[in-house]
């Protein structure tokens, strides 16, 4: 299982991959902005985590490209994000984010996230 | 409703009153539920967000056209049941049965989230999160006067179990956004509409934010967001980009990058984050920041107080000072420790590189520099010419070859690039801009060249000044330059590039130029000179580096360029720099700095003058030659001078400048050295050149202090002593504008080396 990772800080995309280590996925693909992503993305990306406020192309700004071909419209997005605002989750929702979570996460509750996402992402 | 469906809602929806907006509340809120929960299927996700969305706008007022987006929200629920139904007709997915008719599952086999509950905290996981709550991590500190109160809130602990690999990427990360911010907020400066360099800044600070919150930093987190919040305001034209919020947001740069200092030297060493000084007062004004009220006025304060220093420290201290003294002015001893104890060990957070104190390091390079020359005393040594034993001669050789490899890597330890000096003035230009009413571009080239790390560090100093200096008087105000037909905004160019071995810094500015004659009147006033007569320009200009040349009284027409050049010349010449000024009124003055390479070793060519050896910096030092009668003459005024290809130079005899005996009295038996640029070429009289040596240039020390004309001393091959010629001074010297005292003090140092 492959995860796509998208976020402009090295740091923050390490943090991710760590997590994601250690709650069992070793598969990671890494992009640093929303154009990289797109470029990156194919078939094999079972999984997409993504911050959202990005140079050249943010994370909601990618998900809603994502979701218009053909070989991403079905793959789940989970957008790390520092905003809880209600209203701004909804828009990347709306732009076909699927789960948001907050910064700073556990792995656990990345893990959670991401089980509660993949029963979808077997449809 | 809190077990609501999406078709559920869909009905709802149908026998809603769009006016009521407790109703709507109660289905937006349902709605939000359903996608948060992720308990529809992902292809009707995106509708029933934007339902939400649109019924939020409807709620809060903030829809134009109530009736009509109503309408749309019911559409767009519509799409959202239509591509539920399909995706439960391809497949089943575990969490999606609220999705299906209403007879297929029942509803309360999926609950979902009772509405009341916040949605966001249900959802989010009841994680650490020092971000979300910033006001209770500070504000709960009660600014209680004892000392362990204070202790806590200068310090924070670095947590435990940090990752000092991660750690060291976090640092470097951060600092690098930091910079990238401070560069692009002087862009806002510029441009206060730049949305893109916005953008930049408010990243630096989310990235910050959201990286140190992994790290349980929270005192960077907590701060990181505030000037994010800040930056977001900008950004979403809720606040303008005012002079008040670009100095805060200098200002939290500044902070930020002092933070993560105290941070690095706390993974370094103690453990102990020192929250520098100012923290909570600008965390504070971050907070309340508002363009209207009284703490944009501090800011405002702040800035006009202010010195254009860079240092973060300082600014933060000058907050604390302008700002609520209640505030309790906080003492750095603590960070200033932390920061001593982070020094003591080498940094352990990068693995390509270790930290070595400058001061080791320039023992080295001097030893080096010694052993260097003990080695050329041994190859030197004529009992080597004379002896047999070629074994041994080959020997010394290959220990030479060994020992010059030694030095060219010792030197190259302690090369840095001219960026971070640099860097720093780009702030200066715009700090000094700010205050005095200028508008000035300020370009950057060359500052990848390399050069000595103690060049570098001596150098900042005077270019702050010099740079100080072309802005607020070189660079006319945009009315006048308007008025002489420039456009508004000043250019200020600052370049360095290689030349002949040399370093070359050059300032240029495109402003008012220097003033020939209000400097010949300033120097005739304060005694330095009785008339301009025979003087060039260049010579001119000049003056304003003289000792006592005034600092205070207009020369440029607003306060005096002379503020300090004294200064700024001897500094540069303590690192050996020459430094030249060419100006044309109202077009405009450059500064050239010519640098060595680096300070340690300084090739020179050894003279002989009498029995005293000197040693002149190649760098100085153009052709020399044997004259022939015709090229001698005497020129009223300039004295005695030599022609050489169609130029006339003045002859300056070292032997009457030092006062030294026995030495060739005519130029046609000894040599004429050309040294010095331009107009100030002189030919300098010695007996014969010796030839050209490496020297590792010691000062005279205390006893003897600064000797005209001698910029220090050099243990030479053979283990005597020879003094090294400023040629700069020694030029001056011999053109009449030098001090008289030159002879005592190039007598004492004889003697003192001698002895």
């Amino acid at each position: 299982m492959k995860f796509l990772v998208v976020d402009d800080s090295a740091t923050m995309r390490r943090i991710v991959v760590n997590s994601l280590q250690r709650i069992g996925f070793t598969d990671t693909v890494e992009a640093g902005d929303g154009q990289e992503a797109l470029a990156r993305f194919d078939a094999s990306i079972s999984f997409v985590i993504t911050d959202w406020n990005m140079p050249n192309m943010s994370g909601t700004d990618f998900t809603r490209a994502l979701r218009a071909r053909p070989d991403g419209a079905n793959v789940p997005v989970l957008m790390v994000t520092a905003r809880s605002v209600k209203e701004d989750i909804l828009t990347a929702m709306e732009a076909g984010v699927n789960n948001y979570i907050v910064k700073p996460f556990t792995p656990q509750v990345l893990k959670e996230k991401i089980d509660a996402l993949l029963p979808a992402a077997a449809a | 409703m809190s077990n609501l469906t999406l078709d559920d809602a869909a009905t709802l929806l149908l026998q809603l009153d769009a006016g009521d907006t407790e109703d709507l509340s109660r289905l937006r809120e349902a709605l939000t539920t359903l996608v948060f929960e992720n308990t529809v299927p992902m292809t009707a996700q995106p509708h029933v967000a934007r339902a939400a969305r649109l019924l939020g706008t409807i709620i809060d007022g903030s829809a134009e056209d109530a009736s009509g987006v109503f309408t749309d929200v019911s559409r767009t629920l519509e799409a959202a049941v239509s591509a539920a139904d399909s995706a439960s007709f391809a497949a089943t997915p575990k969490r999606d049965e609220s999705a299906k008719k209403r007879g297929a599952a029942p509803v309360a086999s999926q609950p979902v989230a009772a509405v009341a509950e916040p949605i966001v905290a249900a959802v989010a996981e009841p994680v650490a999160a020092p971000v979300a709550e910033p006001d209770s991590a500070i504000i709960a500190e009660p600014a209680v006067d004892t000392t362990a109160a204070q202790n806590d809130e200068l310090i924070e602990e670095l947590p435990s179990d940090t990752d000092l690999d991660l750690l060291g990427d976090f640092l470097t990360e951060s600092n690098e956004c930091l910079v990238g911010a401070e560069a692009a907020l002087l862009e806002l400066e510029a441009n206060p509409a730049h949305e893109e360099a916005v953008n930049t800044v408010f990243r630096a600070f989310h990235t910050v934010k959201g990286t140190s919150a992994f790290l349980g930093l929270s005192r960077v987190a907590a701060f990181a967001h505030e000037a994010e919040s800040l930056l977001s305001r900008v950004r979403d034209k809720e606040i303008a980009y005012t002079q008040a919020c670009a100095e805060l947001s200098l200002a939290s740069a500044d902070m930020l990058k002092a933070l993560l200092g105290e941070v690095k030297d706390a993974a370094a060493g103690s453990g102990r984050i020192a929250i520098p000084a100012g923290y909570d007062v600008l965390l504070q004004a971050l907070i309340s920041y508002d363009p209207a009220a009284p703490t944009a006025q501090a800011v405002a304060a702040v800035r006009a107080h202010a010195a254009p220093d860079i240092a973060p420290r300082t600014v933060a201290a000058e907050i604390v000072d302008a700002a609520d003294a209640a505030a309790a002015p906080r003492s750095t001893t603590p960070s200033a420790a932390a920061e001593q104890s982070g020094r003591r060990r080498t940094d352990s957070t990068s693995d390509a590189t270790i930290r070595v104190r400058t001061d080791r390091l320039d023992r080295l390079i001097d030893m080096v520099g010694e052993l260097v020359i003990a080695q050329s005393m041994i190859s030197g040594d004529d009992e080597l010419d004379r002896t047999k034993q070629h074994e041994l001669v080959r020997k010394v050789t290959h220990a030479g070859k060994i020992v010059r490899e030694l030095q060219d890597l010792s030197m190259s330890m302690r090369m840095v690039e001219l960026r971070p000096t640099f860097q720093k003035l780009t702030r200066v230009v715009r700090d000094t801009a700010v205050k005095a009413g200028k508008e000035v571009a300020f370009t950057v080239l060359g500052d990848d060249v390399e050069i000595d790390r103690q060049l570098a560090d001596l150098l900042g100093d005077p270019l702050v000044h010099m740079v100080r200096n072309a802005v607020d008087h070189g660079v006319e105000g945009p009315a006048e330059r308007e008025a002489n037909g420039k456009p508004r905004t000043g250019s200020v160019r600052l370049q360095a590039y290689h030349a002949s071995g040399n370093v070359v810094v050059e300032l240029v500015d495109d402003g008012r130029g220097l003033h020939r004659e209000k400097i010949v009147a300033k120097a005739i006033e304060k005694g330095l000179i009785e008339t301009d007569k025979g003087m060039s320009d260049s010579e001119v200009f000049n003056l304003i580096f003289a000792p006592g040349f005034s600092t205070a009284e207009k020369i440029t027409d607003i306060s005096g360029r002379g503020v300090g050049m004294d200064v700024v010349r001897r500094n540069l010449e303590a690192i050996r720099g020459r430094i030249d000024i060419s100006s044309a009124p109202g077009k405009g003055t450059t500064f050239a700095i010519r640098l060595p390479l680096t300070l340690a070793v300084t090739d020179g060519m050894l003279v002989r003058v009498g029995q005293e050896r000197f040693v002149v910096p190649t760098t100085h030092i153009h052709m020399s030659f044997r004259p022939e009668p015709s090229m001698l003459s005497t020129v009223v005024g300039r004295g005695e001078v030599v022609l050489l290809r169609g130029e006339l130079m003045p002859i300056a005899r070292l032997h009457t400048l030092f006062d030294v005996p026995d030495a060739v009295q005519s130029p046609l038996e000894g040599l004429l050295m050309i040294v010095g640029e331009a107009e100030r070429r002189t030919a300098l009289l010695v007996d014969e050149l010796l030839g050209q040596q490496q020297v590792v240039a010691k000062t005279l020390g205390d006893a003897l202090g600064k000797v005209p004309g001698i910029s220090g001393g050099a243990i030479l091959g053979d283990g005597r002593v020879g003094l090294i010629l400023d040629v700069t001074e020694t030029v001056a010297l011999a053109q009449g504008h030098g001090p008289t005292h030159v002879r005592h003090g190039a007598e004492r140092a004889r003697h003192v080396y001698a002895a």
